[in-house]
């Protein structure tokens, strides 16, 4: 009786175990959830461009659920939807993952900023706060100070003497790297980085279908756009010949009580 | 008897045909010595010209660079003022590296020509030298430095950097935040997060406060064009910008002792073509006031001089806005730095529009009807020429 109860808690256990790994393997493993596009309803030129002619640029506009323009980020037009690229999404780096060793203080300043790495120059005027309040910019500053004899420069240069790599620049590497090689796959044309109005242009390719895709999301587990694009020909008159307007999904609103 | 005659007569055509070959072999040995002779005698050696360095010379490129130049120099405290002084490197390589080559050079004659690549004066009493090539501005203030152009080109992926620095700002600093307003100043207002201010300031002269948004003056009285406040933006010519992030002990790669990594040595006799815009010239240049060699090729290299970056509304915009294609921006092709017509408000409506006529329509077609109306809103000499077919089509013609 108390083997035959054994060998069931064995099995139970087992069977949880065996959950537990496939719904972490399918976590790690689905790509991340896509977006919308919508190309302006008439595009100006209305004929397709002819292969291996120059292509009308394409402009994008991109909003975020709140319909706010989402400024500088980088878009990319690819010969291939980046979801049947073979691009491996598990292996994406994950900013908190390079935070090993970082200080409650570090990771308490890290998360007000948004910064892939520390060189951000927005940072910089933070950094004499930083050096009271942060022990790892505290150790930074000391450094250059010892090195250099001049506390502007101990200041200006607390990235570089910035005691944890990983958490300097070491995720940004990471992410550049990945997202090489997921350009790679997905043939990379050409990247364009959103302005302040969330607008980017994209010019100087040759005629044809192509994606639009931020490949990498924008916050952990953001969306991805994956947007079929037909170019037309270029627009004298214009630097695009059609529009898209990108967006998340709608935010999900709480059910009433 | 007889068989004496015939032994005799063997033996005198022996001797003969030893005679003959011996005096041959000799002349052979000797036309062969004279061949010898000429191919071996030295070639005559190109002169050197030991007054002009050259980083392109072969044995120079052979070894690394840190092999001749010491990183940071000594005198990188001095070499700038207390606050803008970084560690860099700021001073000539020492003898030692020199020496192990041109040991034979350095003590030739009285006054070695070598020497004069680095001393004014060429002589043991006197230690002076002309200034180093960096910091690039004080070099380029001086006479060699006005005389010489660089063996280098600049690498600067945009991209990358853009990536590094941009920023847009996060959802919480869009959310109403709740300041103690108790004794409070007024906070001066965040810039807005624009990566590339970080590089190109706008390009304010020396002994003008500030660069304060004029018009240009395109009908002044002499007839001659003004050329406005806040013209032109800045760019890095040294590595102040660089170093903070790139500095050998502890920075990103590429490290400051890895000089290859962004300095790309240009061929031997070629130095950097230079982007000759066709609006501006050395005379208007000059006129404007314009004496830094960095900012006046700048201005040479535009096709439309008149422009302000910071004039009211200009500045107002996002530099990507018109530099539509930063990520394919390269320092090594000037050409690719050039803004499209269309970007001046083909869509927006600022500078491109039949209805109501804006200042392209207006000036092209005034260009159509009078061959002779020169075009003054954007441009100086260029407003001379026929509108190039880009304007043309940008305003339908």
């Amino acid at each position: 009786m108390r083997t035959g109860r054994r060998t069931h808690l064995l099995w139970a256990a087992l069977f949880s175990g065996l959950c537990l790994i496939t719904a972490a393997a399918a976590r790690a493993q689905s790509p991340p959830p896509a977006a919308s596009c919508q190309p302006t309803p008439t595009p100006i030129a209305a004929k397709p461009a002819e292969p291996d002619a120059d292509a009308g640029g394409i402009r994008v506009f991109l909003y975020d659920a709140d319909k706010k323009p989402l400024a500088r980020k980088r878009f990319y037009l690819l010969r291939r939807s980046a979801f049947s690229a073979g691009i491996d999404w598990a292996s994406m780096p994950r900013r908190a993952d390079f935070l090993q060793g970082a200080s409650p203080q570090l990771r308490e300043w890290l998360a007000r900023h948004d910064c892939d790495s520390l060189y951000c120059p927005e940072f910089e005027a933070e950094f004499p706060e930083a050096v009271k309040t942060v022990p790892e910019f505290k150790r930074a500053y000391d450094d250059g100070l010892r090195k250099y004899r001049n506390e502007k420069l101990a200041l200006k240069w607390l990235a570089v003497n910035f005691p944890l790599r990983n958490v300097r620049s070491e995720y940004f590497q990471r992410k550049r790297a990945w997202l090489e090689r997921a350009g790679q796959q997905a043939g990379k044309v050409v990247s364009f980085m959103t302005d302040e109005k969330g607008r980017a242009i994209f010019t100087g390719f040759k005629a044809g279908d192509y994606y639009l895709s931020n490949l990498f999301p924008f916050g952990e587990g953001g969306p991805v756009w994956d947007c079929k694009v037909t170019t037309l020909p270029p627009n004298p008159r214009q630097m695009w010949a059609v529009t898209y307007l990108l967006s998340p999904p709608a935010k999900q609103t709480a059910p009433s009580p | 008897m007889k068989r004496r005659t015939l032994t005799l007569a063997l033996l005198l055509t022996a001797a003969i045909a030893g005679v003959v070959y011996v005096s041959s072999s000799v002349s052979a040995g000797a036309q062969r010595r004279r061949a010898t002779t000429r191919r071996s005698a030295p070639a005559p050696r190109a002169r050197v010209d030991y007054t002009n360095f050259t980083h392109s010379t072969p044995a120079h490129r052979k070894d690394s660079c840190a092999s001749c130049h010491q990183s940071p120099s000594d005198n990188w405290a001095q070499a700038r003022e207390r606050d803008a002084a970084f560690p860099d490197i700021t001073d000539y390589p020492e003898h030692a590296s020199c020496l192990n080559c041109h040991r034979q050079q350095f003590f030739r004659g009285a006054r070695p020509a070598i020497c004069t690549v680095c001393h004014t004066v060429v002589s043991p009493r006197s230690g002076a030298r002309f200034p180093f090539a960096n910091p690039a501005e004080a070099f380029a203030r001086s006479e060699k430095g006005r005389a010489s152009t660089s063996e280098f080109a600049v690498i600067f992926p945009h991209d990358v950097h853009q990536d590094v620095m941009a920023r847009a700002p996060s959802l919480d600093e869009n959310r109403v935040r709740f300041v103690r307003a108790a004794f409070a100043q007024e906070q001066p207002v965040p810039s807005k997060p624009n990566s590339c201010s970080v590089c190109h300031e706008t390009y304010v002269k020396p002994g003008q406060a500030a660069a304060t948004p004029a018009p240009a003056d395109a009908n002044a009285a002499a007839g001659v064009p003004t050329l406005p406040a806040g013209l032109l933006k800045t760019t890095p010519t040294g590595h102040a910008s660089c170093f903070n992030c790139h500095w050998q002990d502890g920075g990103e790669k590429p490290l400051s002792t890895d000089c290859a990594g962004c300095h790309k040595l240009l061929p031997q006799g070629s130095p950097r073509p230079e982007l000759k815009g066709k609006d501006a010239d050395t005379q208007l240049a000059a006129r404007a006031g314009f004496t830094d060699p960095f900012i006046v090729r700048k201005l040479l290299r535009r096709d439309s001089v008149i422009f302000a970056h910071e004039e009211e509304r200009h500045r107002e915009i996002d530099c990507a806005t018109c530099h539509t294609r930063i990520p394919a921006l390269s320092t090594l092709d000037e050409t690719t730095l050039k803004v499209p017509i269309l970007s001046c408000g083909a869509g927006s409506s600022c500078h491109i529009g039949a209805k109501p006529k804006r200042i392209l329509n207006e000036e092209v077609d005034k260009k159509l009807a009078d061959p002779n109306f020169q075009c003054v809103k954007c441009h100086f000499n260029l407003g001379r020429e026929k509108p190039p077919r880009s304007h043309l089509d940008a305003t339908g013609k």
